[in-house]
């Protein structure tokens, strides 16, 4: 039978939750967004979530800390980094690092710089949860 | 169900391994099929990292990846690394100063861009 794999997106930009809302639906994933980074384990509880999309830079809360909280809760979550490359990450290039070591080492996690094409947003989710219009049965 | 559960399994570990050497996964692109593994984009340090890669690092990440249980086969198409045909040892390249000729086969086509720019970011509320 097949499951519907269901994706949280973080973003405080809508047009690119929208986007990406049309795109992941397309290849048939259930996708739930959210501009406000407070309200992720809300969302979290009440759906099981399968992959989770961070903005880094929010004015709420950075997709950073965001990260550093659901990996204390749900360890093994997948999450995908959807942010400007070189601006965000250099700003906390050594928390970066730091993290790699640490949190990213289990391989539940990935980036994908903007801007980028439809095809690599399909290819870094299906590699961290699989396949949204194919049978898992 | 295992073959979807056993893919994605593989793409982690080979996350693992080059989480490990510190390469930043947002330059590049992991391809599976069947059991064959190609990586597409920069192998780059992570912005921050200090230590530089050296064709040494570059052949043991390339080792360790071979080494990944499901991978028969591993592959680049890399812009700044490659690969010796005759004596398997990685060097540093820069793909973009090959003539347009040479590039054209690999560019890759996308059919939409994700580029907003950042203005207008207090608009609708959240649907979830």
């Amino acid at each position: 039978m097949k499951s519907i794999l269901n994706i949280l997106s973080v973003d405080d930009d809508p047009r690119i939750l929208k986007a990406f809302e049309a795109a992941l639906q397309q290849k048939g994933y259930r996708v739930f967004i959210t501009t406000d980074p407070t309200k992720v384990a809300e969302v979290i509880n009440d759906n099981k979530i399968d992959l989770v999309m961070l903005d880094v830079h929010m004015p709420e809360k950075n997709g950073i800390e965001v990260f550093k909280e659901l990996k204390k809760k749900y360890q093994s979550l997948p999450v995908l980094f959807v942010t400007a490359y070189p601006k965000s990450f250099s700003l906390h290039s050594q928390e970066m690092v730091r993290m790699w070591e640490n949190e990213f080492a289990d391989g539940e996690t990935d980036i994908l710089y903007k801007p980028f094409g439809v095809d690599a947003l399909y290819q870094k989710v299906e590699g961290l949860i699989g396949s949204g219009d194919e049978s898992d049965s | 169900m295992t073959s979807q559960l056993s893919r994605v399994e593989i793409y982690r570990q080979v996350r693992v391994v080059l989480v490990r050497h510190l390469i930043d996964l947002g330059r590049l692109t992991i391809r599976i099929s069947l059991n064959h593994l190609i990586l597409y984009g920069s192998l780059l340090r992570l912005p921050g990292c200090t230590a530089k890669l050296t064709p040494m690092i570059v052949m043991a990440i390339f080792s360790e990846l071979s080494q990944v249980p499901g991978i028969k086969r591993v592959d680049a198409d890399l812009e700044n690394w490659r690969r010796d045909d005759r004596f398997g040892a990685w060097h540093p390249f820069d793909k973009s100063a090959q003539p347009e000729a040479v590039r054209e086969s690999s560019k890759e086509i996308t059919p939409e861009v994700f580029d907003v720019a950042d203005d207008n970011k207090d608009a609708t509320p959240p649907s979830a």
